[in-house]
């Protein structure tokens, strides 16, 4: 098994509005794979389909090496799932949850739940209900680690979170991690957020996975450069062209956003008869701007 | 009955007016009350009248359709042609099972027809010369709706035998059947507001004559209820004493003796036992089921001997018709009685059975809950 | 897993139900409130009539909070989850059919409570009232049936809300406009169709759940406490 969740050729339609085209999408085991896309992209629907919660039209989904819906028991067994939203029984206290919940866990660690209800500052005899958002988030947390998961899927896991918080949550995550090997599919729109934890990021935009790389790749291989005198349809370029406006007022220079870049490739100017004025390495942020740029309908050239 | 037609209305006055004594314009209300009592029997006569002339109306309108003569017994059984079959099956049955074994000799019985029909076509059927008793159902209804109708107008022909007698008339009973539902006969027994009853019910054979007015008259009442029980007698039946409202209010307030004075001063203006037979603690239908019982245990002859007795008292005549004393005949019955009481939850483990199932089966529904939660 | 999914039903439920256990052990005493002795004059003596009118008058009142605490335990079951959305519930490594059918043993065993109390009331009751000849109390039985009747209610309200909210919508909906146009409809086939003159459907439906081999049977019975 080389991958944690595999889905192949996924598709499923709501309605005319919304529809998950053909996702096929590769979480390598032990990787912490950050799927990121603005809201509304997909991102839940995807993840519910991964654990069995939606069916998809067509389409196959691998999770551990076992099939969803069939192994759907076996898979959540070693899934720890933090929804979007807080789904626990909110009149249930801390202990009261973790006692529920533990009870459908083979494998639960009744001390490291201990040590993270510490670690965390929870307070078991808590209502959930009357616990903060940033609270419920750390609960969360803790059911999907105790349980000693070998795949945690986290759906925005740090949304709306005070930056204390979103970093106890993160951190716990890690250290998590580094001591077993799990693997991690993170969803978020904050993009700056994965930048530091994930090995491979995959990008959704209006239902279709329209990048999916190792973020060193995908950090590295964003840039933007200034170019003078570029052929109006460079269709030979050994780079993807992300976006390409014309650099404050100066007709002959334009700016160029490209993805896949080499330094090798700036010969290709010379012999296009351009010439690169400018390299800018462009952070995560940046690039997953440029990229859902580029992957929709085109607006008219920018001045 | 007699409905307020300009015949009727003539009747009611003429009987008015053909009364002893015609009201002077002048009277006190209690001499108006004394002079309406009086009327009650001319006007029950008049409306007597008006059905006899009704029911000579009706039998004049013969209507002849072919019809088929079977004779069950000492019944003549009409049946429309093809249902004779049906007829043989069904009221031979009623008869062997139910009336064959006491039931000798019935003078209307004898003259009476029955006319029987158990099919979709509906046909109606009358005669001027007999009277004619009448038993259909339609095909869709079943055998014992139609066992039910036979037994309905054998019993009607017996209780015209009984209706001039003593018996018939002091002692009236509901029925000459079998009990449909003797539950509800236990029923009936067991909330009998009496203590006499409640001590039939004990065993005492006595108080079972006292709790179904078999014994004489005098002082019954003061047998049959206590001084409580007998002001629930007169809430109960309030209407009746309507005329005394402020006599009735004491009483309904907890004046007992207001009470037993209402009751005397109504039953003492009826002295016959007919009058009085809405006090008897036991009601019309059980005492057709001690009827019932006493001319099964009589067995053959035991309607013969009941008519023979019917001109003596109804106690007499029970004991001839069944051959026992009162006592044995009041101990049987409470035997028969008690063996009658109903089960009150006797489907209850099937109940609980189908319930089960239908609970597994709702669980095995509810297993299917689906885990596709969004669409 | 069982013992937390019955605490958890228990700690959905409890704020409702122990009125409800109350009212199951309170009100079969109630319904023998002052038979137990001749009442002040000018009260009616104590006869069976009066046993009998009593327990006539609150034998509708034992199958309603059957009925009702059928109900609240079944919506109560499932209410959590249909607030989650189901989200939680799905996330947990059962299949679904085990997670349903926890969920039923949960409120199974919870629908005993009332029913005990019930039948500690109903014997109460019973044993504080003398009794004229010829009538019996049926604190068992009546017990029995009120189990049952809880029961019975409880499983047909849960496999119904054990649906997604568009089905349980859609059965709801299609009772409710069969209620409403069929007599109508009863009333436009009666013209062509005999069978329609003698049978309204609509009648013969409910009938049908509380008649013989209904769901609703166990209803059909007597609810007398005291009865001959």
């Amino acid at each position: 098994m080389n991958s944690a969740i595999e889905l192949s050729g996924l598709g499923w339609r709501a309605d005319r509005a919304f529809s998950l085209r053909d996702i096929s999408l590769r979480v390598p085991v032990g990787s912490i794979y950050g799927f990121l896309g603005p809201n509304g992209s997909g991102k839940t629907t995807t993840i519910r389909m991964c654990l069995g919660m939606m069916k998809p039209d067509r389409g196959e989904i691998r999770v551990l090496g076992l099939d969803v819906p069939r192994d759907l028991p076996r898979i959540l067994a070693k899934v720890g799932y933090v929804p979007e939203r807080p789904h626990v029984y909110p009149a249930l206290t801390v202990a009261e949850q973790v006692r529920y919940h533990a009870s459908f866990f083979k494998p639960w660690d009744e001390g490291w739940a201990k040590e993270l209800m510490e670690r965390l500052g929870l307070d078991p005899t808590r209502k959930i209900s009357r616990m903060s958002k940033g609270e419920t988030g750390k609960l969360l947390l803790l059911l999907a680690l105790s349980q000693r998961p070998s795949l945690l899927v986290l759906d925005e896991p740090t949304d709306g979170l005070d930056p204390v918080v979103r970093r106890d949550v993160l951190t716990a995550v890690l250290d998590y991690v580094g001591e077993t090997n799990a693997s991690v599919l993170i969803s978020s729109h904050l993009v700056h957020e994965l930048e530091r934890i994930c090995d491979w990021v995959g990008v959704m935009d209006d239902g279709a996975l329209i990048a999916e790389l190792p973020m060193q790749v995908f950090k590295n291989g964003i840039k933007r450069i200034k170019v003078t005198g570029a052929p109006v349809e460079p269709t030979d370029a050994p780079f993807t062209i992300l976006s390409r406006d014309r650099a404050n007022g100066t007709p002959a220079t334009e700016t160029w956003v490209v993805r896949g870049w080499q330094d090798s490739m700036r010969a290709w100017f010379e012999s296009s008869g351009a010439v690169l004025r400018d390299i800018v390495d462009l952070d995560l942020e940046d690039g997953f701007v440029e990229l859902l740029r580029s992957s929709r309908p085109k607006t008219p050239y920018r001045s | 009955m007699c409905r307020l037609t300009p015949r009727c209305a003539a009747l009611v006055l003429a009987a008015v007016l053909a009364a002893p004594g015609a009201a002077p314009a002048q009277q006190t209300e209690q001499e108006l009350i004394q002079h309406l009592d009086t009327l009650v029997p001319l006007l029950k006569d008049a409306r007597r009248r008006a059905s006899a002339a009704q029911i000579t109306a009706r039998r004049a309108r013969d209507v002849h359709i072919p019809l088929d003569t079977l004779s069950i017994g000492p019944l003549t059984v009409l049946v429309v042609p093809g249902e004779g079959a049906a007829a043989q099956d069904v009221v031979g049955g009623v008869w062997e099972r139910d009336y064959a074994p006491w039931l000798d000799a019935s003078p209307n019985l004898a003259e009476d027809r029955i006319f029987f029909q158990w099919s979709a076509d509906v046909v109606e059927y009358s005669s001027s010369e007999f009277t004619v008793r009448v038993v259909q159902g339609a095909r869709w209804h079943t055998r014992g709706y139609m066992e039910t109708g036979v037994r309905q107008v054998i019993s009607q022909s017996l209780r015209e035998d009984l209706q001039r007698t003593p018996f018939g008339g002091d002692w009236a009973v509901s029925a000459v059947r079998p009990p449909d539902d003797p539950a509800l006969i236990y029923r009936q027994a067991v909330l009998a507001s009496s203590h006499s009853a409640r001590a039939c019910l004990d065993g005492d054979p006595a108080a079972c004559l006292t709790a179904f007015g078999l014994k004489p008259l005098d002082a019954l009442l003061a047998d049959q209820y206590t001084p409580e029980e007998r002001l629930l007698l007169v809430r109960r039946n309030g209407s009746l004493f309507a005329r005394a409202p402020v006599e009735l209010r004491a009483c309904v307030g907890g004046d007992l003796a207001e009470c037993d004075r209402l009751l005397a001063d109504m039953l003492g203006r009826y002295q016959s036992a007919q009058n009085r037979l809405w006090t008897v603690p036991f009601g019309a239908d059980v005492r057709a089921s001690l009827l019932w019982y006493a001319l099964v245990r009589g067995g053959e002859g035991a309607w013969g001997r009941l008519l023979a007795h019917a001109d003596e008292t109804a106690l007499a005549a029970l004991e001839a018709a069944s051959g026992l004393t009162a006592n044995t005949l009041m101990r049987e019955w409470r035997g028969w009685l008690l063996e009658s009481r109903p089960v009150r939850h006797a489907g209850l483990g099937t109940q609980v059975l189908k319930g089960s199932a239908w609970i597994l089966l709702l669980i095995a529904l509810a297993a299917r809950s689906t885990r596709w939660r969004f669409a | 897993m069982y013992q937390p999914m019955l605490f958890l039903h228990w700690k959905q439920i409890r704020a409702a139900l122990l009125p409800l256990v109350v009212a199951a052990f309170a009100l079969p005493l109630l319904s023998v409130q002052g038979l137990g002795s001749l009442g002040s004059f000018p009260a009616e003596p104590i006869g069976a009539y009066q046993f009998m009118m009593n327990s006539g008058w609150w034998a509708p009142v034992f199958p309603t909070l059957a009925a009702v605490i059928g109900v609240t335990l079944a919506l109560s079951s499932w209410n959590w989850d249909h607030q989650l959305n189901h989200v939680y519930a799905l996330s947990l490594p059962v299949p679904r059919w085990r997670y349903a059918a926890l969920k039923m043993g949960a409120g199974v065993v919870l629908a005993f409570v009332p029913a005990l109390a019930f039948w500690g009331g109903a014997h109460l009751a019973a044993a504080s009232v003398a009794l004229p000849p010829g009538l019996h109390a049926y604190p068992n039985a009546l017990a029995v049936r009120f189990l049952f009747s809880v029961l019975v209610s409880y499983a047909v309200l849960f496999a119904m809300a054990a649906g997604t909210v568009r089905t349980t919508l859609v059965l709801v909906t299609a009772l409710f406009v069969f209620m409403l146009v069929g007599g109508s409809a009863n009333e436009f086939l009666g013209r062509h169709f005999e069978y329609f003159q003698r049978v309204n459907v609509v009648e013969a439906f409910f009938q049908t759940l509380v008649s013989r081999n209904g769901p609703f049977e166990v209803f059909s019975g007597s609810w007398l406490l005291i009865d001959v």
